[in-house]
C-alpha cells in the first residue's frame, strides 16, 4: 500500500565517518590546544602564527643558490649580488607574509542553522588595524571548503567605537543533525610572493544547529476512511466524508488527500458533510516503521510540509511537546527540537 | 569531487591583469639580452608575445603538445646554425631567453607564472655576463622591481592602481636591500667551483700582436679606455715617462714587425731573468684595472719586479723575460692587478747571447735597401752607438712630420717612408728608427703600448685610452735594454701634452670624434661619469677576499672567523629587529584627525570621571554624561547630534563639525 522509501534515501542519513587528522596533524593539534583554549575572539600574533617555505619557497633558494653559483664561477659580482638580493627577498617576505596576518582579529558572529546535508555558514567578524589591510587570506575548517578573502583597510571610523569589522562566511558542510561544532579553523596566506606560508589553526567557539535532512516518507495513519487518523481528528458526527475532487485554488488546505498526494496520485480536496477545524499533530509514534534518524527527517519533512502549505501543526516527541501552532518561530522551534532530540529518550 | 577540485584551482590561475605585468616584467628582463643574441629571437619573442595575447582576447587556443614541442626544437634548431654548433655562453643564453619566451604560450595557472618569473631573474643575472657597468646595475634593478611587482599582482585579489602595485614592488625590494649588502660585504668569495666557458661577443680592442704602418694610426680613433692606472703611494711619474709597455715585437719581414717565435711569452720562471735591483729608491707601486680586450698581455711601466692580481682567482699573472706582463688566458673581463715597477736604471742585466744578438740584428735581404745601407753608411761614419742614434733623431726632427693621415706606403715601406714621404705617425718613426738601428748594428726591438694618459683629479687615478697608443723603440745599450722614443724626436708635444695637441686641426678631427672639440661642462660630465665608473669598478666589481680583509681590519678591528661571523649575526640580528619593528608594527596604524579628536575627547572626559565603553557610541555617552553633568548638557546634546549626522549622513561638513564640537568640549559648539 504505502509507497517504499528508497533505502538509500535512509542510508544518506547516516552520517558517513568523519575525516580524522593524520597522526602528526592530531599531535600538533594537542599542542595547539594546549596553546590556545577555544575562544570566541581571537587575536593573531605571535603566539598562533607559523610561517614555513612553500615549494615554491624552497624552489626561489634554489634559484638563488643557482645564480650564486654561477655568480662564484665567473667570479661575477654583481651575480652574486643578485643572488643576494633573492635570498634578502626570501626573507623580508617572512616579515611580510607574517605582518599580512599578525594583528587579524577574529571573532565568531553566529551561524545560520541548515539542515543536514547542507553547508552550514559560520559568520565570522574580521578586523584589523593595518594601515595597507590584509591581502588574500583563505580561511576554512578542518574538514570544509575554503575560501578567500582580503581585509580592506578601515575607513574613517566615525563613531569612534569599535575598529570597523568585516563579516565573512566559511562554510562547513554538516553531515548529521544536532550541534555542529566546526573544530578548528585555518586562516592562511602566502601573500606577497608565495614563498611563504603563514598558517594558524584557531580553536573558535563556534555551534550550529543542524535540523535533521527531510526525508520525504508517507504521513503513515492518514486514510480517508480512517478515524485513527492522525492527520485531522473530526468531530463526532461531524466526519460524514462526501469524496474526493480535484483539487482547485482556494479549497481548504486542510482538506487535501495527503494520502493520494502522498503516492503522487495528484491533488484532491477531501470533501466533508461538515468538517471541523482540528489540529495536526506531528508525532514520534507515526513513523514507528522507520529507523529513529529517519524518523526525526520524516517528522522534519513534514513540519516543512505542513509550514508551506499553512496546516497548524504541533509536535509530539518523548518527553516533549509543542503545541500546535504556523509561523516561523514555531517552525524554528520544531526543527530545533527535532535537531535536538536524544533517540536514547525514546528506547 | 572533480568539479570541486577545479572549482578551487580556478582561483590558481593567472588572471588577465597580472598577464599584463608578466609579460611587461618579461619583456624589461629580456630586453638587454636580445641585443646580444641573433636578431632573428627579436621576432621569436614579438611572435610569441603576441600569441599571448591573441590568446587572452580569446582569438587564439593554447597551443597544443605537439606544436609546443616543434616551436622549441626550432628555436633549438635556429641556436645551433646562429652558432654553429658551438658550446658557450651565448648558445646556452640563447636556449635560456628561448625557454624563458616560449613559457609565455603555457602560461596559465600561477605556478606558470612563478616559473616565468623565476627565468626573469635568471635573465637578469645573464645581463651581468656582458655588461657590469653601473647603468646596468641600476637597469638591473629596475628589472627587479618590475619582476616583483608582477609577482605580487599574481597573489594580489584587490584591485589596486599600476601606481600603487609599483610602490609596492619597488618598496619590498628596498627592504631587501640592507640584508643584500650586509651579505655582499661580509658572505666569504670562493674561487671558481668548476672551468666554465667565457662569453665571446665583445670583440679585441687595442692592438694586435702584429704592427704595420696604419695600424695604430686607426687605433687612436677610437675613444674607449684601455685601462686606468691609480698610483699607490701617491707617487706617480710625470706624464712624459709613462711608457705603458705591452708587447715587443722583434721580428720584422720588411713592413711588419712581429713576436719572434722564439722568445714568445716566456715566462720569467728562470732566476737568470729576474731582475736585480741595484738601488731600491725609485720604486712606483700602482693598480692597474684594465678593460678586457681579449688578449692576453698587460700593461706595466718598465721595469716590472712584482704583480699581484687583485682577481686572482681568474687570471695568473706572470712577469716575462722581456720585462712584460702576461695573463695565462685572454682577458674577457676586467681585471685588475697590482705592479711594482723599478726604473731601469735601477737595475742590473747580463749580456745578450750570441742567438739574441743575431735575433735582434736580423734584417730581411733585399728589403728596405736604402735603410740598411744608410744604417750601415753611420755604423762606419760614427761608431759609437749614442752618435748614431743622436744622428737618427736629428734626421728626424728636421725632416719628418708627424700626421695621423699618412700616404700609403708599399713594398720597401721604410725606404719609402724615410726618402719620399717623410711623413707618418709613430708605428713609422718606430719601424723606421729600429731598421736602422738594426742596420747601425745596434740590437733593437719595437715596444708597443701607450704613453701618457689623463688624470681624473675627482678619484685620483689615470685614465689611458684607445687614443693614447703608442710605439717606441727599445736599443740595447750598455748591456741593458734603453728607450728611444723617434715619435719624440719629430712631435714632443705628443709625449709632453699626448695626441690632441701633436696633431693639426684637421687631424684632430679624427681622434676621439671631436672629443677634443668638446664643451667644457660635457668634458667635466664625461671626466666625472668616468670617475663614477672607475668606483663603481674598483670598490664593487672587484670587491673580493682581499679587499674583503682590508675592509674588515678597518671597520672591525681583524679578519678571524670568530670576529666576521659575530659582525655578521650581529647585523643581521639587529636588521631583523630593525625589520620587525619597521614591516610588521601590528598594531599601528594611522589615525585620522576625527579619531585623534575623539581620543581626546575621551581623554577630557576621563579627567571629569567618565569613561566612554568600548562598545558605546558617542551619542549613547553623550547623552548618558548630560544627564549627569547638567552643566555640560548642551554641549553633550551638540555631540550627540552632530555624531549622528555624521553616521547617517555621510556628509564632510558634519565630521568636520564634529571635531570642533570634540575639541572644544565642554564649551558648547552651534552649527551655523
Amino acid at each position: 500500500m504505502d509507497a517504499p522509501i528508497n533505502p538509500d534515501a535512509i542510508a544518506s542519513l547516516k552520517a558517513s565517518a568523519p575525516l580524522k587528522p593524520s597522526r602528526w596533524q592530531q599531535y600538533f593539534f594537542q599542542w595547539i590546544d594546549k596553546r590556545s583554549p577555544p575562544a570566541v575572539a581571537v587575536l593573531l600574533g605571535r603566539k598562533n602564527l607559523y610561517t614555513f617555505p612553500t615549494v615554491m619557497g624552497f624552489g626561489f633558494l634554489g634559484l638563488s643558490l643557482l645564480l650564486w653559483v654561477l655568480g662564484t664561477n665567473y667570479q661575477n659580482n654583481l651575480i652574486l649580488a643578485l643572488s643576494y638580493l633573492l635570498i634578502s627577498l626570501f626573507v623580508v617576505s617572512i616579515l611580510h607574509t607574517y605582518a599580512n596576518l599578525a594583528g587579524l582579529n577574529i571573532r565568531v558572529a553566529g551561524a545560520k542553522p541548515a539542515f543536514a546535508g547542507e553547508s552550514v555558514h559560520f559568520v565570522l567578524e574580521v578586523s584589523g588595524t593595518r594601515a595597507k589591510g590584509n591581502d588574500n587570506i583563505v580561511a576554512r575548517w578542518w574538514s570544509g571548503e575554503p575560501m578567500t578573502f582580503d581585509f580592506e583597510p578601515p575607513a574613517a571610523i566615525a563613531t569612534g567605537t569599535a575598529q570597523q569589522a568585516q563579516s565573512i562566511t566559511v562554510s562547513l558542510m554538516a553531515s548529521r543533525r544536532g550541534y555542529l561544532r566546526p573544530g578548528k579553523l585555518l586562516l592562511e596566506s602566502t601573500y606577497p610572493l608565495g614563498l611563504i606560508r603563514c598558517w594558524t589553526w584557531l580553536n573558535l567557539d563556534a555551534c550550529a544547529v543542524v535540523y535533521p535532512k527531510p526525508l520525504k516518507a508517507d504521513f503513515p495513519a492518514l486514510s480517508l476512511d480512517d478515524k485513527q487518523g492522525q492527520h485531522g481528528e473530526p468531530t463526532a458526527g461531524g466526519d460524514d466524508f462526501s469524496g474526493l475532487k480535484e483539487y482547485r485554488a482556494g479549497d481548504p488546505i486542510k482538506h487535501i488527500a495527503w494520502k493520494h498526494y502522498a503516492r503522487e496520485q495528484g491533488l484532491y480536496s477531501k470533501e466533508y458533510a461538515s468538517a471541523q477545524q482540528a489540529d495536526t499533530w506531528l508525532q514520534w509514534q507515526s513513523f514507528l516503521h522507520l529507523p529513529p534518524e529517519a524518523r526525526l527527517s520524516a517528522l522534519c519533512y513534514w513540519a516543512l510540509e505542513f509550514d508551506r502549505l499553512g496546516v497548524p501543526y504541533g509536535l509530539r516527541l518523548p518527553g516533549k511537546q509543542l503545541p500546535p501552532g504556523l509561523d516561523d518561530g514555531h517552525r524554528l522551534s520544531v526543527l530545533s527540537a527535532l535537531a535536538r532530540f536524544d533517540t536514547r529518550l525514546a528506547g | 569531487m572533480d568539479a570541486s577540485i577545479e572549482a578551487f584551482e580556478q582561483h590558481k590561475l593567472i588572471r588577465h591583469e597580472n598577464l599584463l605585468w608578466l609579460i611587461v616584467a618579461q619583456g624589461v628582463a629580456i630586453v638587454p639580452l636580445l641585443f646580444h643574441l641573433p636578431p632573428w629571437m627579436w621576432l621569436v619573442w614579438l611572435g610569441a608575445m603576441v600569441w599571448r595575447l591573441r590568446i587572452y582576447n580569446g582569438k587564439l587556443a593554447f597551443p597544443a603538445t605537439l606544436t609546443k614541442f616543434m616551436l622549441g626544437a626550432a628555436c633549438v634548431g635556429g641556436l645551433m646554425v646562429s652558432y654553429r654548433g658551438q658550446v658557450g655562453v651565448e648558445p646556452m643564453i640563447g636556449f635560456l631567453v628561448c625557454a624563458f619566451i616560449l613559457k609565455l604560450l603555457e602560461l596559465r595557472t600561477h605556478k606558470d607564472g612563478l616559473l616565468l618569473l623565476f627565468i626573469g631573474f635568471i635573465a637578469v643575472g645573464a645581463q651581468f655576463l656582458f655588461t657590469q657597468t653601473f647603468f646596468m646595475a641600476f637597469y638591473a634593478w629596475t628589472s627587479c622591481v618590475a619582476l616583483v611587482t608582477a609577482w605580487q599582482t599574481i597573489y594580489l585579489t584587490r584591485r589596486l592602481g599600476v601606481v600603487h602595485k609599483l610602490k609596492s614592488g619597488f618598496f619590498m625590494l628596498l627592504h631587501a636591500l640592507p640584508l643584500m649588502v650586509v651579505m655582499f660585504v661580509i658572505m666569504p668569495r670562493l674561487g671558481p667551483l668548476w672551468h666554465v666557458p667565457l662569453p665571446q661577443g665583445t670583440g679585441q680592442t687595442g692592438f694586435s700582436d702584429s704592427l704595420s704602418p696604419g695600424d695604430l694610426g686607426q687605433l687612436v680613433k677610437s675613444q674607449g679606455t684601455a685601462f686606468r692606472v691609480n698610483f699607490n703611494a701617491g707617487r706617480a711619474p710625470s706624464p712624459n715617462e709613462m711608457y705603458w709597455r705591452g708587447l715587443v715585437l722583434d721580428e720584422f719581414d720588411g713592413r711588419t714587425w712581429r713576436l719572434s717565435a722564439q722568445w714568445d711569452m716566456t715566462l720569467k720562471n728562470d732566476p737568470r731573468f729576474v731582475p736585480k735591483l741595484t738601488g731600491a729608491n725609485d720604486l712606483i707601486d700602482y693598480t692597474v684595472q684594465l678593460e678586457p680586450h681579449q688578449y692576453p698581455w698587460l700593461f706595466a711601466l718598465a721595469e716590472p719586479i712584482k704583480v699581484t692580481s687583485i682577481k686572482a682567482t681568474r687570471q695568473n699573472i706572470h712577469i716575462t723575460q722581456q720585462g712584460l706582463l702576461t695573463a695565462h688566458r685572454p682577458v674577457a673581463s676586467r681585471i685588475q692587478y697590482t705592479v711594482l715597477s723599478a726604473s731601469a736604471d735601477d737595475l742590473s742585466g747580463s749580456a745578450l747571447s750570441a742567438a739574441e744578438q743575431a735575433q735582434l740584428l736580423r734584417l730581411p735581404a733585399g728589403t728596405n735597401p736604402q735603410a740598411q745601407a744608410l744604417g750601415q753608411s753611420w755604423r762606419e761614419q760614427y761608431q759609437a752607438p749614442q752618435a748614431i742614434i743622436a744622428t737618427a733623431l736629428t734626421w728626424y726632427n728636421q725632416d719628418f712630420h708627424y700626421t695621423l693621415e699618412p700616404p700609403v706606403l708599399g713594398k720597401h715601406s721604410v725606404d719609402e717612408f724615410l726618402l719620399t714621404t717623410k711623413r707618418g705617425f709613430c708605428e713609422h718613426f718606430a719601424s723606421s728608427f729600429a731598421v736602422l738601428m738594426r742596420a747601425a748594428g745596434i740590437p733593437a726591438r719595437v715596444v708597443v703600448g701607450y704613453q701618457g694618459g689623463t688624470y681624473n683629479a675627482l678619484e685620483d687615478y689615470w685614465r689611458i685610452s684607445q687614443s693614447d697608443a703608442h710605439a717606441w723603440v727599445e736599443v740595447w745599450l750598455a748591456n741593458r735594454w734603453q728607450r728611444v722614443d723617434p715619435t719624440s724626436a719629430v712631435a714632443p708635444q705628443r709625449i709632453e701634452q699626448g695626441i690632441g695637441s701633436a696633431l693639426g686641426e684637421q687631424d684632430r678631427a679624427l681622434v676621439g670624434a671631436g672629443h677634443y672639440q668638446a664643451p667644457q661642462w660635457l668634458g667635466a660630465w664625461r671626466e666625472r661619469m668616468d670617475a663614477a665608473g672607475y668606483v663603481w669598478n674598483r670598490w664593487v666589481l672587484n670587491y673580493d677576499t682581499g679587499k674583503q680583509s682590508e675592509l674588515f681590519a678597518r671597520w672591525f678591528g681583524g679578519t678571524e672567523p670568530w670576529r666576521i661571523g659575530a659582525v655578521f649575526i650581529g647585523l643581521i640580528a639587529g636588521m631583523l629587529g630593525g625589520y620587525t619593528l619597521w614591516v610588521i608594527r601590528p598594531h599601528r596604524s594611522r589615525k585620522t584627525p576625527l579619531q585623534k579628536a575623539i581620543e581626546q575627547f575621551d581623554k577630557t572626559c576621563l579627567k571629569l570621571g567618565y569613561v566612554r565603553y568600548r562598545e558605546e557610541s558617542l551619542a549613547l555617552f553623550a547623552h548618558r554624561l548630560a544627564e549627569q553633568k547638567k552643566e555640560y548638557e548642551t554641549a553633550c546634546h551638540d555631540i550627540a547630534r552632530i555624531s549622528e549626522h555624521v553616521l547617517y549622513r555621510q556628509d564632510h561638513t558634519d565630521e568636520a563639525a564634529l571635531m570642533t564640537a570634540l575639541k572644544q568640549f565642554p564649551k558648547p559648539v552651534h552649527r551655523p
